[in-house]
């Protein structure tokens, strides 16, 4: 297969199977459309991996006529925000929209429809690593969305199925997604930016709630600031050099008059796509929207936009000051999600905190640049894409059993739901636990931090990660401990039964944690090692274990004894000589009931409550503290980019 | 496969087997001692064995599966840091696995039903998130001094760990001070009589289960003693001195102090010891510079 | 079984439960545990959970309120376990034995094996109550034989 046709199949069969899904209004052939797009997504992002590294620029005439229609397409997105603005009154949405559509018009009028002299895409093994997570990972989840809007919408009691809608707008996410990656033209990457926020305006607004109204405006207006620091540094890139290639950005950033001020306007984008603390909100209201949409947003597309784009520019910040400050502001953003994690007890707004930490320690290990930490970043970028994707399923499933995405409500959970309830913990596990794809990535970082070149930086760093890094096993054990709070077992529960478009996606992430964390060695060698584009000194992943120029890693012995000691006991369910008894409760147990005798020999049920740290008060209160110190920091990277 | 040299694999297996004979004999000792500053005789010096052979005899009673696993976990990963330890492997990795031990030991307590069960994991947790950046920010500063994640550079350097990083010497003294549940940081279960809790995280487990949470306590402390030994590895003889020395201190503390809420624990360990290791890094920076 | 045995022999944990006493033996009891006494010299620990204990130590009577508790408590108790009424309630109800409320002595709920007498029970006595009922810790964890009162 041609590349030409492997990247257009990539982009554009999403939008082509998107559209089909919003025309044909059958059931059926809507399923069909998305399985079998889900596949051809999978098999194209399998192919792209097997061609390895190229570059690509387009065909002279088929460039212009792809450069006028994303031009109209811009223009067509951005005065839609326009729209939207006015219909809904936010001033804010208003002037971010314009902001973006005067700078577009005189970029157009004065570079016109100059053929890029840069290549519009460049496939090297970082966007293969991107191009695998977005294409494996989010068409799980709309296999996964197959079922789950049946539920949904069931739940709604709605007459009139919104599905086509809905699947519209989730193929397309993909495809921009796939360009975004893809392209190196950066009038391109912007185009493939603004139809991200646009489908994640959609997609947040889909159930037209006067809430998912509210969130999605604010979605949009906090990614529009973003859009409009993008073209920003398109226009000071344009006056600079005249040439625009994420590349040749790259390449001569800090050379230039304008210093590294394009990209600290880049980074400012990806920030606010990425949710980074002055931004978070928007995040956090896109759970209102279907669980599937939280999965991509979180997983594969959107949010890994943003630390895409830094990982791209993080050979141009390299030793800056600049450089410095964003690692700080990373580990900042880590510490201060993690805390407020901490204080939550929505299970949703738990782990898009925890999204936000960890693309903040993705954004820090980007930043401080060396070998090891920009292993650390893209090995962090896969393990959460998959964990995270598992997680959201997981506790969408849940959802739609109980009616609830509160922890409290998780209560026991393993006794109703034991399939789902091992899911989600063997996923929230993986968070946390070694040797599990996210903490490994998480070691490699601790590793890399304190070697840091300027101390006075590496210091502070090291600090907030190791805070970072102890308050996240906690909200995450808080959270497993719920749902697994069992009364004595007694006998076989049957397991839930789940339609195969909850089951297979599932299962499927499932085997690529655990098979992942057992194979981290080869995935290095393939994916993480040539994606750094920098041989790799410092960094050797062994046969069992990965090995740094500071320390090492046995992962397989881990396995092991892992394996083996949960093993053990598993075997030993078979046979029946171990007695359960009833807990401990003075002995005032009413037999094995998790009950007891209270006041008057009142029968009394144990409830348990979980602990959150001071709650909302104490959270907004932190929340408005690290949302002024968020601004600062980024305030302070402005005045040393310059 | 990484081929690990047979007298490696033996010496891991020696530790294995030692390591819970130290632990015992250190625990008689802790008895014995507390016996005497209370001015009783105290149990016999070979005590903690009766007491683990008689557990390993009884009937086996759990609440329920998940907590057998998770006790089995809690023991496994113990003992892997102690293997890393002694392996002289990198120090963060057995940090986070030693981290890990902890959490499945509060998963077990967790995993039951059991409100005094659940208070004590919860506790647990509480002396999770004290502990854990102690001892992240300890191998941090190992790694300041020596260049290297890995213990067996500490054994390579001409001045002792210890002139370069008293104060995370002390950081990680109180580090053990928690993990051994020694007053006033005995907050999620204790040894002594004084427990509100019942027995915090470890009521619900029985006979062997709690045998091996005993085992996997032996192990602990062990691991922490070696991490303390590494102050002063040549010759051994005086960091294992450090290390005992430090653990005599501590059972004086635990007989001299009350145990202190849970809220005080984190609030020293996140301001007294963090700052301590903090400020022995930047020493650490100006002095290097 | 040796080891075990011996094991069982040193290190016996016990689960104090006052069913309704007038305390002057729970003193007694906790007067163990003192200088004086010094029961850890023995490996004796007192544990406040049936699931760690291995002997049952019981004072007063029996009644109709706690009965209950006292029975959960031994249900709750790994095997091998013994129990020992401490005290002329525990013992056979005493001096309350014609309550109302009162069942009689103990082992009108739990299979109790060594009997202390006394009103108090010395600690002596309550010392050489235990140390007679260890020998009943054998291998196998079943009882063997009827309870038969100790001596003091």
């Amino acid at each position: 297969m041609n590349h030409t046709h492997l990247i257009a199949l990539l982009v554009l069969s999403p939008v082509a199977a998107g559209l089909l899904c919003a025309l044909i209004r059958v059931r059926p052939l809507r399923i069909a459309t998305i399985v079998i797009e889900a596949l051809l997504l999978m098999a194209c992002a399998g192919l792209l991996f097997r061609e390895g590294a190229f570059e690509l620029t387009l065909d002279p005439e088929v460039g212009h006529r792809g450069r006028m229609a994303i031009t109209v397409l811009d223009f067509a997105i951005l005065l839609y925000f326009f729209f939207v603005g006015v219909a809904r009154r936010h001033l804010l949405a208003i002037l971010l929209s314009l902001g973006q559509l005067v700078p577009l018009a005189v970029l157009e009028l004065s570079w016109g429809n100059a053929p890029g002299a840069t290549p519009t895409v460049i496939v090297d093994h970082l966007a293969i690593v991107m191009i695998l997570i977005i294409n494996v990972v989010g068409s799980l989840i709309c296999l996964y969305a197959v079922s789950y809007m049946d539920d949904h919408e069931h739940h709604l009691g709605l007459t009139r199925s919104r599905q086509p809608r809905f699947f519209l707008w989730l193929l397309v996410f993909l495809g921009a997604m796939n360009g975004l990656v893809l392209a190196n033209d950066l009038l391109w990457l912007y185009f493939f930016w603004e139809t991200t926020t646009f489908c994640c305006y959609q997609l947040i607004r889909h159930d037209a709630t006067a809430l998912a109204e509210t969130n999605a405006l604010r979605a949009l207006w906090m990614n529009l600031v973003g859009g409009v620091a993008f073209l920003a540094a398109l226009m000071l890139m344009g006056i600079r050099t005249g040439s625009l290639g994420l590349r040749e950005l790259t390449a001569q950033a800090v050379a230039g008059p304008l210093g590294l001020l394009p990209v600290c306007l880049l980074s400012l984008a990806a920030f606010s796509k990425s949710a980074q603390v002055p931004f978070q909100g928007w995040l956090l209201g896109a759970m209102v929207a279907p669980t599937p949409v939280s999965a991509l947003l979180h997983s594969s597309t959107m949010v890994k936009a943003g630390v895409y784009l830094i990982l791209r520019l993080a050979g141009a910040v390299s030793g800056s000051v600049f450089g410095a400050v964003v690692a700080i502001y990373g580990a900042f953003v880590l510490v201060v999600t993690s805390v407020a994690a901490l204080m939550r007890s929505n299970a949703k707004s738990v782990l898009a905190y925890s999204t936000i930490g960890n693309l903040g320690l993705i954004i820090l290990c980007a930043a401080i640049n060396t070998t090891l930490s920009v292993a650390a970043a893209v090995l962090l970028t896969i393990f959460h894409a998959i964990s995270k994707g598992l997680l959201f399923m997981s506790v969408g499933a849940i959802e739609s059993r109980i009616g609830s995405r509160e922890i409290e409500d998780m209560d026991g959970l393993l006794e109703r739901y034991p399939w789902l309830t091992a899911v989600t913990t063997l996923g929230a596990l993986s968070m946390l636990a070694p040797p599990f794809g996210v903490l490994m990535s998480k070691w490699v970082a601790l590793e890399a931090v304190p070697g840091f070149g300027p101390k006075t930086a590496a210091l502070p760093i090291s600090l907030l990660l190791v805070c970072g890094s102890a308050v996240t096993i906690v909200f995450w054990v808080k959270w497993i401990g719920r749902m697994l709070s069992t009364r004595p077992v007694r006998e076989q529960k049957p397991i839930e039964k789940l339609s195969v478009f909850y089951n297979a996606p599932l299962a499927l992430l499932l085997v690529a944690v655990i098979a992942l964390a057992a194979l981290i060695s080869p995935l290095m060698k393939l994916l993480v090692l040539p994606s750094l584009g920098r041989g790799g000194a410092g960094l050797s992943a062994g046969f069992a274990s990965i090995e740094t120029s500071v320390g090492a890693f046995s992962t397989w012995p881990m396995l092991v004894v892992l394996g083996v000691f949960l093993l053990i006991p598993a075997l030993m369910l078979r046979r029946n000589h171990i007695k359960a008894r009833s807990a401990y409760m003075c002995g005032e147990n009413i037999g094995d009931q998790p009950a007891f005798h209270s006041l008057a020999d009142q029968p009394q049920e144990l409830r348990f409550g979980g602990f959150y740290f001071g709650q909302v008060k104490t959270e907004s209160r932190l929340m408005t503290w690290s949302t002024i110190i968020g601004v600062l920091l980024l305030v302070i990277s402005f005045w040393v980019a310059q | 496969m990484n081929s690990i040299p047979f007298d490696t694999l033996l010496k891991v297996a020696l530790a294995l087997v030692l390591a819970p004979i130290c632990g015992g004999l250190l625990t008689g000792l802790d008895r014995i001692l507390t016996a005497r500053l209370q001015g009783r005789l105290g149990p016999p010096l070979l005590q903690p064995f009766f007491d683990l052979i008689k557990l390993f005899g009884k009937e086996p009673i759990t609440s329920n599966r998940l907590q057998r696993a998770f006790i089995w976990g809690h023991l496994a990963m113990t003992m892997t840091s102690l293997g890393l330890l002694v392996m002289l492997d990198d120090l963060l990795a057995l940090t986070i696995i030693l981290g890990f031990a902890s959490v499945c030991l509060v998963l077990a307590g967790f995993a039951v039903r059991s409100p005094y069960s659940y208070f004590g994991a919860q506790r647990e947790l509480m002396v999770l998130l004290s502990c854990e950046p102690i001892l992240l920010l300890f191998a941090i500063a190992y790694y300041l001094d020596t260049g290297s994640f890995l213990a067996s550079s500490a054994l390579a350097l001409k001045t002792p760990l210890l002139a370069a990083l008293p104060l995370a010497y002390l950081g990680l003294v109180v580090a053990l001070a928690m993990k051994t549940r020694k007053s006033p940081f005995d907050v999620s279960t204790s040894h002594h009589a004084h427990q509100e809790l019942v027995k915090g995280v470890t009521t619900e487990l029985s006979g062997r289960y709690l045998a091996m949470a005993e085992l996997a306590q032996w192990y602990e402390l062990t691991v922490l003693l070696g991490l303390i030994a590494l102050f002063w590895p040549r010759p051994l003889w005086v960091g294992v001195l450090l290390a005992l020395v430090s653990y005599l201190a501590l059972i004086l503390l635990d007989n001299a102090s009350a145990r202190l809420t849970w809220r005080w624990m984190v609030r020293t360990s996140w301001s007294v010891a963090v700052s301590a290791i903090v400020l022995n890094m930047i020493g650490l920076y100006i002095l290097r510079r | 079984m040796g080891l075990l045995s011996l094991a069982r022999v040193r290190s016996p944990w016990l689960l104090h439960f006052d069913c309704g006493s007038c305390n002057g033996c729970d003193i007694e009891i906790l007067a163990c545990l003192t200088p004086v006494y010094d029961v850890e010299r023995f490996g004796i620990v007192n544990m406040g959970n049936p699931k760690h204990a291995d002997l049952l130590v019981v004072t007063g009577p029996a009644n109709r309120r706690s009965a209950r508790v006292l029975e959960n408590l031994y249900e709750q108790m790994p095997r091998p376990k013994i129990v020992v009424a401490v005290g002329a309630c525990a013992c056979s109800g005493g001096v309350f034995h014609a309550c109302p409320n009162v069942l009689g002595g103990v082992d009108k709920v739990v299979p109790v094996d060594i009997y202390v007498p006394g009103c108090a029970a010395r600690p002596e006595a309550i010392i050489d109550g235990i140390v007679l009922g260890l020998g009943r810790l054998n291998g196998n964890g079943k009882r063997d034989g009827a309870a038969a009162p100790g001596q003091s």
